[in-house]
C-alpha cells in the first residue's frame, strides 16, 4: 500500500510529543528501524538524502507539521547538510523544494503543506490515482478522523462507479475558516472512488453525475463535509477544524501528551462537555461530566462553595479537594472568607466563598481531570486527591477574531420547602394544646384577627434575574499571537439580598524571541463582589433568614404597629424580613493570578522552560447586624470587617527532551525542580455598640470600644519539589510511563520533611496489532501504579506553640490567657495513597461507539487523623499518621453517535461511577465519632470496615401505641406515640452504647448522561445528573421533630402524618412533648435516602444564517434552562448540600434553595 | 560561545534545584513558642490566666447540673430544653453535652495549671514564681474538686509531659487525699488577699476545703476549717441579703470564691430564666426562649418576713401591658441576679458566689450538729444568717439532731437558691433520689454520679464508667 499524504507532525510551542508520520505495518516498522541505525554508512556513501527524510528532520528541528503527498516527493533527493539551522524554517523549505519544482504553504500557526509547483493539478492524473484505489490517507496521521470520514464513506473499492449517466463539470473553491484558499484538499464523489484534489489556489474541479450527486471534501485537521451538489456547478467551500482532531491532544502534569499515547486515567472535557448557559464558576461547567469526579455544590447560593471528590473522599482529616492548576500554574483553592465565621451576632457559615469564582468558565479551552496515579504522581504531594488541569483560550495566527456572549435569565425556586401554612398552623396548635391537656392557642377571636397570615418563605425568596456579558478578541501574526477577555457577571440569589458580581479579565500572550526562544504571559485579574446568604449551622437568634423563615410562627404579621419589623413574643427566632433588610454580609475579592515563562530550545528536541507564577488575592468581609434583629438590637448592632489576603508565588524550571527513535518510537524525558511559597494573613475586627445604623461598617470608631474584638494573624508554608517523568513509546503499540516527584513540605514534622512519589504504568494499543478484528477500531489496556500524597494539612501542625486562651475576669475586667495549641508530632508525614488503575479505551463502528472503562483500588495509608486523647491530657486529639482507608471503584464513560443522517445527528455520552469507601484500619482506635452540629451533638463515626463518616446514631423501630407495656420497656417513661428506640445492646435501657451506624453518606452510584441533537441549524442539548444509593442527614427534620420551642412551625409531613390515637399506623412521632422523647439524638427519622435524578440542563440552539454577512462570522441564539426538574423522595432543597461545606462529614442543615434558572442568550462571532 | 554558556546555565539550574531545604523550615508568626515563652513571668502568668479563665465555668453546665437534677427549678422552651429535660427527668446519658463540656474545659484548666506547675517548681524558684506554683495548684485542686462532685475518682494528671495519655482514674481515697493535701498546702502560701479579685487567696483555698470536708462527711475537719476561717476575720456577712450579689457590691466582705463574670464574658442565666415578654430594663439586654421556674411549694415555703423571698419575681406585666401571676402556676422566676445594665446582648456580668461566708457559717453548724447535735454555737450560727435575711432567729430547744439536721438543709434551700448547691447538699443528706423519685422521676441510686463522657471512654481504653450507666 502506498501513502498518498505523508504526514510529519510535531507539535507546537508547548506541546511535548513529537510523533512521526508513519506507514503502516509492524513489518515495515522494524525495517525502518534498521534503517536507522544504518544511517551512519550512508551518510558517509551518500552525499544526498531523501528529501522526505530530511523534511522530517526539519518538522523535528521546528517542531512543525509538514504536510505532503508521498508521491510528490517520491524519489526526490536533497544535499546532505542541507539544513541551516541558523535560518528559520521557511528559507530552509524555500532552499530545499525549489529545485525539485515543489513549494509550500502555511496552513496554520505550525502547518506547511508541499505541493507542486504547477499551477493546477492534471485532472486526469488525480483521478487515475484514485480509481487505483491508492487513495488511503494515512489514519493516524488524520488522528482516526479519516474512519469517520472519506475513506468510512466515500471509499469502497467494490462499490460500482457510476455509469453511463449524464455528467457534467462541478468547479469550485475550498477555504479555511479563516477564508484562505486550502490546497491540497480530497475531494472525492460519494459513493464512487473517483475524485481529485485542490490546487495551490484551493480550487477543483471534477466531473459528476447530473442525478444529485454528493462530493465529500476531506484534509487533515478539518472535518470532513458532505456536499449535495444539487443544480450548482460551482460550489464555496469552508472547511471547519476537527475538534476531535484538535482533542487528540491531551493536556497532562507539565506537558501534553497525544491521547493515543496516554497511559493514565484522564479525562478531557471541551467545549462541547461543558454544562452550557452562565456558569458561574468552573466547576459548574463541567459538573456531573465526568465520572468518577463527584461536584457537590455544598451551597446553592450564587458564588456558593463547592466540593469536588475525585474518586471518592480520600482523606478523613486532611483535605480532599482536588489541586487545581490553570495553564501550569497550580493556583490556591484555600477556603476564602465565608459569610460569617460567628461572633458578630451571626450563626457560623462553613461554606467560603467559591476559590473558582475568579475564573471566568468563557476563557476556558479544556479541562483535563487527572484520576490515577500515573497522570498524578507527577503532582506528587498535592496529587491524592486527583488534579484538575485548566487551560485557558490561547490567540491564533491570523485575523483577529472578535466573540461576543450575552446572556439573561431568571431563577425561581422551584419548591419551597412543605410547611404548614397559617391554617394548618394554627389548627395543629391547637390539636397540640388539646393533646397536652392544655388550653387552646388561638380562640376563634385570634384567628379572626390573624387572617391569611404570612409565608415567610414567600418573604425571603425572590425571582432572581442574571445577566452576563461576556467579550473576548484573539488574534496573531507569526511572531505574536494573543487571546484577551472581558467578562462580567451578575446573578442574584433566589434568597433575598444574595448574590454575586463578577469583574474578570484575561490576557495571554506569546511571542517568539528569534527561532529558539518563546515568551509568554498569561494574566487573569478580577474583581469578585459577593452579597453573601448568612444562613450557618446556628440556629435560634443566630439563623438566618432560611432557617428563621421554615421555623418562623406564620400568624405574625411582617411589621408590628409602628412600622417596626415585628418580633414575635413566643419565638426566639428573627422575623425573616428582618434578618433580609436588617443583616448584611458582602464580600469583595481581588484576584490576580499569572505566569511569564521563557521556553528556549537548546537543541532539537530539548526544550528548556522557566515558569515564575502568583496567584494572589485579597478579600474583604463587611457584615452588619443592625438594631433590626434581635441580636443587633441587644448590641446596638455589630459591625465585623474581616480582610484575608492569600498569596503565593511559584518558580519552577523544566527540562524537556523528546526524541524520534524511529517513525513509531518515541521518547520523551522531562525533569525539573519547582518551588511554591504560600502565605496567608488576616483581620477581623468587632465592634458593637452604635449610635445609629446608618453608617453600617464605614465607621467602627463610633462603636464602644469597650465592646470590640480584634483578631490578626499569619501564617506562611512551602513546597520544593523536583519532579522527573519518561514516556516511552514503542511501536506506537507499546506505551510506557514512569514518573518520581520528590516533594519536600513545610508542613511537616522535622524528621519527615520529603516525601517520594513514585508511579509506573504500561498501555498497550491492541487495535495496532495484525490480530484484533477490524471490529475494534480503537482498543487500548491500560495499567498503572502510583503513590501520591496529601499534605493538605493546616499549617505548623507538627509544632507546639501557644495561642490565644481562656478567658479569665479579675477585677471585673476580661484577661486573656495564653494555651498550648496542640501537642507537637516531630514525626508528622505525608498521608500516602498506592493507586492501581487498570483501563480499557475502545471503540467499534468506525468510532460510532466508544467507551472508557476504568478499575481503581485507592488504599491511602499513614493517614492524617485527628487522634482522639482523652481530653483530661487538655487536648481533643493529636494529629497523627494512623490508619488506613480504602477507595475502589469502577467508572465507564460511553459516547454514541445513535444517529446520523444527513443534516441530523444525535449522540448521547453517558458516564458512570460507582465507588466503595471503607475505613481499613484505625491503629489503636476503635471509632472517632465527630460532626457535632448545634444541640444535636455528634452525627458521624469513622470505624473500622465502614465508610467514613457513616451516620451514627438510634435506629427509630416504631411508636409507642396505647395499650403497649411501656414501663416494662427499655423506655419506661414514654407515652403512646414517642418514637421506640432500638435497644442494640438488649440491656433493656437506651444508652449511647444503643447507638449504631444508621446510614451510609456515599452514593452507591452516580451517573451522568447526556444528548446531543442538531437538525440543521438547531441544536438541542439536553443532561440529566443524578446518584442513588446514598443517605443524607437532614437537621431540618430533626429540628422540626424536636422544636426548640412548640411555637415554631413544623414541615407538614411531620404534623399530618403524626401519631395521634386516632392515627396508630403514624410515621412520625405525636409532637406532644417531644423533649421528653430523644431531642438532640440523632435518628433514623431524619436520616433521608438522598438519591435523585435532576434534568440539569436543557439547551436549545439556533445559527443564523449569516454565512453571506460580511462581518459577521457567525451568529447563535440559545435558550438554557438548569435544574428543571428534581426526581427524588428527599425532603429539602438540595440532597448534594453540606452545612459542613468541603468536610466529608455531611448534613443538610438551612441549605440554600437550588434556582431553576432560564436564560437567553446571544453569541456572535466577528 | 554566549550559546553554550546559556545551555550550561539551564543545565545547571536543573541540577541544583531552586533552593535547598532550608527554605522548608516553618516560620511561626501569629502564635507564641514555648522556648523562650515560658521563661518569662509575663508567660507563665498567661498561661495561668487561661487556667483560671477555664476554672471561670461560665457555661450551662455549671449553671444547670444542680438546679435541674435537683428539681430546685424546672424548664420550658429554647433550644436547651432538650438539654435540660433528660437533666429534670433523670434520663441523661453519657453522651450529654454538659458533661463534655464539664470534663473538658475543667482539665483544660488543669493542663494549663500543670504547665505552669512544671515550669516554677525549681527549688530556686523566685518569690513570684512560688506563688505562681501556688496559685497554679489552687486552680488545679479546685478543678479536680469539681468533677471529683461530678464524676467521683477521675484520672489525676499532674504534669504537663505525662508519659502516658491514657490514665485510669484514682481511687476514691487518691483522690481526697490529693484535694485535701494540694488545698491545705497552698492555703498555707497563698496571700489573704490579692490585688486582682478573682485570683487565689488563702481565703478562698480554706473555703473550698472546708466545702469539700463537708460534702465528703468530714465533719470534725469542717469545723476546724470553717473555724479557721471565721479567725481569719476577713469575712463577714454583707448586712442587706440582695447585696451580697449586687452588680455594685462585687467582691464583697462576703465572698470567699466567686465565679467571676463581666458583661464581656458572662454566662447567660438571667436570659434562660425569663420569659421573651418580660419587660426588660434596657434594650441591651435579651433574653431566650428557655425559662427556668421555681415550684410554688418552695416560694410559699419562706417564713414571715424573710427577705430572701423579695428576689423571686411571682408576677410581671409583659410587654404587651398584659398581668400575669407567677406564684400559683408554678412559674416563679430567680431575681438573684439582676439585669446587667451593662449586658451585651443575653450574656451578663453578674459573680456567682461558690463559696461564701453564710455557707461557712452553716457549713459549721452543720458539721457542729453531726458531731454534737444541737448546740447553741449551731443555733447561733443559723441565725446569724437568718437574722441577716429578716427571718425569726431559732431557738435550741426546739430542735433534735435530725430535726436540726433537716431545718439545716431547708435553711440552706432559702439561702441558697440558684447558686448550684442544691444537687450537693441533697446528695450529702442522702435525699437526692428519694427527692428526685417524689417528683415521679426515675431516678436510681447511682445517679449520684454523673456518666464519664463516652468520648473521653472511647479514647481511654483504660476508663471505666461510673456503675449504672
Amino acid at each position: 500500500m502506498k501513502q498518498l499524504l505523508h504526514r510529519a507532525s510535531g507539535l507546537g510551542l508547548i506541546l511535548t510529543v513529537i510523533l512521526m508520520g508513519q506507514q503502516p505495518g509492524f513489518a515495515q516498522s522494524v525495517a525502518m528501524a534498521r534503517n536507522l541505525q544504518e544511517v551512519p554508512q550512508q551518510a558517509t556513501k551518500a552525499a544526498s538524502l531523501k528529501l522526505k527524510d530530511v523534511l522530517n528532520d526539519l518538522k523535528n528541528l521546528y517542531q512543525v507539521d509538514i504536510l505532503f503527498e508521498l508521491k510528490v516527493v517520491d524519489g526526490l533527493t536533497a544535499p546532505a547538510n542541507s539544513i541551516n539551522k541558523s535560518q528559520d524554517l521557511e528559507k530552509n523549505l524555500e532552499r530545499l523544494l525549489k529545485p525539485s519544482g515543489l513549494q509550500y504553504k502555511k496552513v496554520n500557526k505550525s502547518s506547511y503543506l508541499i505541493t507542486e509547483t504547477r499551477k493546477t493539478t492534471n485532472k486526469a492524473e488525480a483521478d487515475a490515482r484514485f480509481q487505483e484505489g491508492t487513495t488511503e490517507t494515512d489514519e493516524k496521521a488524520l488522528g482516526g478522523t479519516s474512519r469517520r470520514g472519506v475513506t468510512a464513506d466515500g471509499r469502497n473499492l467494490n462499490a460500482p462507479g457510476i455509469s453511463a449517466a449524464v455528467e457534467r463539470n462541478v468547479t469550485g473553491t475550498v477555504r479555511d475558516e479563516a477564508g484562505a484558499s486550502l490546497p491540497g484538499v480530497s475531494v472525492v464523489l460519494k459513493g464512487t472512488q473517483r475524485g481529485t484534489t485542490t490546487d495551490a489556489d484551493g480550487k477543483f474541479s471534477l466531473a459528476v453525475p447530473d442525478n444529485g450527486a454528493t462530493l465529500i471534501f476531506s484534509f487533515v485537521g478539518y472535518a470532513p463535509q458532505e456536499v449535495p451538489v444539487g443544480n450548482q456547478s460551482v460550489l464555496d467551500i469552508r472547511m471547519q477544524s476537527d475538534e476531535r482532531a484538535l482533542e487528540e491532544l491531551v493536556v497532562v502534569g507539565y506537558g501534553t501528551q497525544k491521547k493515543s499515547d496516554l497511559t493514565g486515567s484522564v479525562s478531557s472535557l471541551r467545549d462541547k462537555d461543558f454544562n452550557p448557559g452562565a456558569n458561574a464558576s468552573v466547576d459548574q461547567m463541567m459538573l456531573g461530566r465526568s465520572a468518577g469526579v463527584q461536584i457537590n455544590q455544598t451551597s446553592s447560593e450564587p458564588g456558593g462553595g463547592v466540593s469536588i471528590r475525585i474518586r471518592g473522599a480520600n482523606s478523613l482529616n486532611a483535605g480532599s479537594e482536588p489541586l487545581y492548576v490553570i495553564d501550569g500554574l497550580p493556583i490556591d483553592n484555600g477556603s476564602l472568607l465565608s459569610a460569617s465565621s460567628g461572633g458578630a451576632g451571626t450563626g457560623t457559615n462553613n461554606n467560603p466563598r467559591n476559590p473558582l469564582n475568579s475564573i471566568n468558565p468563557n476563557d476556558i479551552a479544556s479541562i483535563e481531570i487527572l484520576k490515577d496515579a500515573s497522570a498524578t504522581a507527577i503532582y506528587g504531594s498535592r496529587g491524592a486527591n486527583g488534579v484538575i488541569l485548566i487551560t485557558t483560550k490561547k490567540g491564533n495566527k491570523g485575523k483577529i477574531g472578535v466573540n461576543y456572549d450575552f446572556n439573561t435569565g431568571i431563577q425561581t425556586v422551584p419548591n419551597k420547602l412543605d410547611v404548614l401554612n397559617t391554617s394548618q398552623y394554627i389548627q395543629f396548635m391547637n390539636d397540640l394544646a388539646k393533646d397536652e391537656g392544655k388550653a387552646p392557642v388561638f380562640t376563634a377571636a385570634d384567628i379572626a384577627q390573624i387572617g391569611a397570615g404570612t409565608d415567610w418563605q414567600d418573604q425571603v425568596y425572590q425571582k432572581a434575574p442574571l445577566n452576563s456579558h461576556n467579550i473576548s478578541v484573539s488574534g496573531g501574526d507569526d511572531k505574536t499571537t494573543f487571546f484577551s477577555s472581558l467578562n462580567y457577571f451578575n446573578q442574584e440569589g433566589v434568597v433575598k439580598r444574595s448574590g454575586i458580581k463578577k469583574y474578570i479579565a484575561r490576557v495571554n500572550l506569546e511571542r517568539k524571541l528569534g527561532e529558539r526562544a518563546v515568551i509568554g504571559v498569561n494574566i487573569n485579574t478580577s474583581l469578585v463582589k459577593d452579597a453573601n446568604s448568612i444562613d450557618g449551622v446556628n440556629n435560634n437568634e443566630n439563623a438566618g433568614p432560611i432557617n428563621s423563615a421554615l421555623l418562623y410562627d406564620p400568624t405574625e404579621p411582617i411589621f408590628a404597629g409602628d412600622g417596626r419589623f415585628s418580633q414575635s413574643k413566643n419565638l426566639t427566632i428573627n422575623n425573616p424580613v428582618s434578618l433580609i433588610e436588617g443583616l448584611s454580609s458582602t464580600n469583595a475579592t481581588n484576584r490576580t493570578m499569572g505566569s511569564i515563562f521563557v521556553k528556549y530550545t537548546i537543541l532539537p528536541g530539548l526544550d528548556a522552560k522557566l515558569n515564575f507564577g502568583s496567584d494572589r488575592q485579597t478579600s474583604r468581609r463587611d457584615l452588619f447586624n443592625s438594631t433590626k434583629t434581635l441580636n443587633g438590637l441587644s448590641a446596638k448592632g455589630i459591625a465585623n470587617i474581616a480582610t484575608l489576603e492569600r498569596s503565593n508565588v511559584l518558580m519552577e524550571y523544566t527540562m524537556n527532551y523528546n526524541r524520534q527513535l524511529n517513525e513509531k518510537s518515541t521518547l520523551n524525558l522531562l525533569g525539573g525542580v519547582t518551588y511554591q511559597y504560600f502565605n496567608n494573613r488576616s483581620f477581623s475586627g468587632i465592634i458593637r455598640g452604635f449610635p445609629s445604623d446608618a453608617l453600617s461598617t464605614n465607621n467602627l470608631g463610633l462603636g464602644d470600644t469597650n465592646l470590640d474584638n480584634l483578631f490578626s494573624g499569619q501564617e506562611d508554608n512551602s513546597i520544593l519539589s523536583y519532579l522527573s517523568r519518561v514516556n516511552y513509546t514503542l511501536n506506537d503499540k507499546y506505551l510506557f510511563t514512569a514518573s518520581l516527584r520528590a516533594d519536600g513540605s513545610s508542613r511537616f514534622g522535622a524528621n519527615n520533611k520529603f516525601g517520594y512519589f513514585p508511579s509506573v504504568a504500561l498501555g498497550w494499543r491492541l487495535s495496532e496489532e495484525g490480530f484484533l478484528p477490524s471490529f475494534f477500531y480503537d482498543l487500548k489496556l491500560r495499567a498503572s501504579w502510583g503513590l501520591t500524597g496529601n499534605q493538605e494539612i493546616n499549617n505548623y501542625a507538627s509544632l507546639t506553640t501557644y495561642t490565644t486562651g481562656a478567658t479569665a475576669v479579675f477585677n471585673n475586667a476580661v484577661n486573656v490567657g495564653t494555651r498550648p495549641s496542640r501537642i507537637a508530632n516531630p514525626d508528622l508525614k505525608w498521608e500516602s495513597t498506592e493507586q492501581t488503575n487498570i483501563g480499557i479505551d475502545a471503540s467499534i463502528l468506525q468510532g460510532r461507539i466508544s467507551a472508557t472503562v476504568d478499575y481503581f483500588i485507592k488504599n491511602t495509608r499513614d493517614m492524617l487523623i485527628d487522634l482522639p486523647l482523652p481530653r483530661a491530657t487538655g487536648f481533643n486529639s493529636i494529629l497523627s499518621n494512623v490508619g488506613k482507608m480504602q477507595n475502589k471503584g469502577v467508572e465507564v464513560m460511553l459516547t454514541s453517535t445513535n444517529v446520523k443522517k444527513g443534516q441530523f445527528s444525535w449522540s448521547t455520552t453517558l458516564n458512570f461511577a460507582a465507588i466503595r469507601n471503607k475505613i481499613t484500619d484505625l491503629g489503636d482506635v476503635t471509632n472517632i465519632i465527630t460532626g457535632s452540629i448545634e444541640s444535636i451533638g455528634p452525627t458521624s463515626i469513622v470505624t473500622v470496615g465502614y465508610p467514613a463518616f457513616s451516620y451514627y446514631g438510634y435506629e427509630v423501630t416504631g411508636l409507642f401505641q396505647q395499650g403497649d407495656n411501656i414501663a416494662g420497656s427499655a423506655q419506661p417513661g414514654s407515652k403512646p406515640g414517642y418514637p421506640i428506640f432500638r435497644d442494640v445492646n438488649g440491656d433493656n435501657k437506651i444508652t449511647p452504647l444503643d447507638q449504631q451506624i444508621i446510614g451510609n453518606p456515599f452514593p452507591d452510584f452516580t451517573f451522568g448522561i447526556s444528548n446531543n441533537v442538531t437538525y440543521k441549524r438547531f441544536q438541542l442539548d439536553f443532561f440529566f445528573q443524578g446518584q442513588q444509593g446514598a443517605d443524607m442527614l437532614n437537621i431540618n427534620v430533626l429540628e422540626s421533630m424536636y422544636p426548640n420551642n412548640a411555637r415554631r412551625n413544623r414541615i407538614t409531613e411531620q404534623v399530618l402524618d403524626r401519631w395521634t390515637p386516632q392515627n396508630p399506623t403514624a410515621k412520625w412521632p405525636s409532637g406532644v412533648q417531644p423533649t421528653a422523647y430523644g431531642a438532640g439524638k440523632v435518628t433514623t427519622l431524619a436520616l433521608q435516602d438522598a438519591s435523585y435524578i435532576r434534568l440539569r440542563n436543557l439547551s436549545v440552539g439556533y445559527n443564523l444564517p449569516v454565512e453571506k454577512l460580511k462581518f459577521i462570522q457567525s451568529a447563535r441564539v440559545y435558550v438554557v434552562g438548569q435544574n428543571l426538574a428534581t426526581f427524588t423522595n428527599y425532603i429539602g432543597f438540595d440532597p448534594e448540600a453540606n452545612a459542613f461545606g468541603r468536610s466529608n462529614v455531611r448534613v443538610d442543615y438551612n441549605g440554600y434553595p437550588l434556582a431553576r434558572t432560564w436564560m437567553l442568550g446571544v453569541n456572535v462571532g466577528f | 560561545m554566549k550559546q553554550n554558556s546559556l545551555k550550561a546555565l539551564l543545565l545547571v539550574l536543573l541540577l541544583q534545584g531552586a533552593g535547598c531545604e532550608s527554605v522548608l523550615e516553618e516560620n511561626v508568626y501569629s502564635e507564641l513558642t514555648p522556648g523562650n515563652f515560658l521563661n518569662t513571668t509575663t508567660g507563665k502568668q498567661a498561661v495561668l490566666t487561661s487556667a483560671y479563665g477555664n476554672l471561670q465555668m461560665r457555661g450551662h453546665y455549671y449553671l444547670f447540673l444542680s438546679g435541674h437534677t435537683s428539681q430546685e427549678v424546672w424548664n420550658q422552651g429554647g433550644s436547651i430544653e432538650a438539654l435540660l429535660t433528660p437533666l429534670t427527668n433523670f434520663t441523661w446519658d453519657s453522651n450529654h453535652q454538659y458533661f463534655n463540656q464539664a470534663w473538658g474545659e475543667l482539665y483544660a484548666s488543669i493542663r494549663d495549671a500543670n504547665i505552669v506547675i512544671d515550669n516554677t517548681s525549681a527549688a530556686d524558684a523566685s518569690a513570684l514564681d512560688k506563688q505562681l506554683n501556688a496559685e497554679a495548684r489552687f486552680v488545679r485542686a479546685v478543678a479536680y474538686n469539681h468533677l471529683y462532685d461530678w464524676f467521683g475518682p477521675v484520672p489525676l494528671y499532674l504534669t504537663s509531659t505525662p508519659d502516658e495519655f491514657r490514665l485510669a482514674r484514682a481511687t476514691d481515697e487518691e483522690m481526697k487525699s490529693f484535694i485535701e493535701k494540694e488545698l491545705l498546702e497552698v492555703a498555707a502560701i497563698l496571700p489573704l488577699s490579692q490585688a486582682q479579685y478573682g485570683r487565689a487567696t488563702k481565703g478562698a483555698a480554706m473555703g473550698i476545703l472546708a466545702k469539700f470536708y463537708l460534702n465528703t462527711k468530714q465533719w470534725q475537719k469542717t469545723a476546724d476549717m470553717t473555724k479557721q476561717i471565721m479567725d481569719l476575720n476577713k469575712y463577714s456577712l454583707v448586712p442587706n441579703y440582695k447585696n451580697v450579689f449586687a452588680l455594685a457590691n462585687e467582691g464583697n466582705a462576703e465572698m470567699l470564691w466567686v465565679i467571676p463574670a463581666s458583661a464581656q464574658a458572662g454566662h447567660n442565666l438571667v436570659a434562660l430564666t425569663f420569659p421573651t415578654d418580660y419587660p426588660l430594663p434596657q434594650p441591651n439586654q435579651q433574653v431566650f426562649a428557655a425559662r427556668s421556674y421555681f415550684f410554688d411549694n418552695f416560694v410559699n415555703s419562706f417564713g414571715p418576713g424573710d427577705t430572701r423571698k423579695n428576689l423571686i419575681v411571682t408576677e410581671y406585666t409583659n410587654t404587651s401591658g398584659k398581668y400575669t401571676k407567677l406564684l400559683g402556676i408554678n412559674q416563679s422566676l430567680s431575681g438573684k441576679y439582676e439585669f446587667d445594665p451593662n449586658a451585651a446582648g443575653a450574656v451578663q456580668g453578674n459573680d456567682i458566689p461558690v463559696v461564701r461566708y453564710a455557707d461557712i457559717l452553716l457549713a459549721r453548724a452543720e458539721a457542729l450538729n453531726e458531731l454534737n447535735g444541737p448546740t447553741q454555737e449551731a443555733i447561733d450560727l443559723i441565725n446569724k444568717v437568718r437574722t441577716r435575711a429578716g427571718a425569726a432567729p431559732l431557738t435550741l430547744g426546739n430542735f433534735t439532731k435530725e430535726t436540726l439536721r433537716d431545718h439545716i438543709l431547708q435553711e440552706r434551700e432559702w439561702e441558697f437558691y440558684t447558686e448550684m448547691k442544691r444537687r450537693e447538699d441533697l446528695i450529702r443528706h442522702g435525699k437526692f433520689i428519694s427527692n428526685a423519685k417524689a417528683k415521679g422521676k426515675n431516678a436510681q441510686p447511682f445517679h449520684v454520679l454523673f456518666p464519664l463522657p463516652i468520648t473521653e471512654l472511647n479514647a481511654n481504653a483504660n476508663l471505666e464508667q461510673n456503675t449504672g450507666y
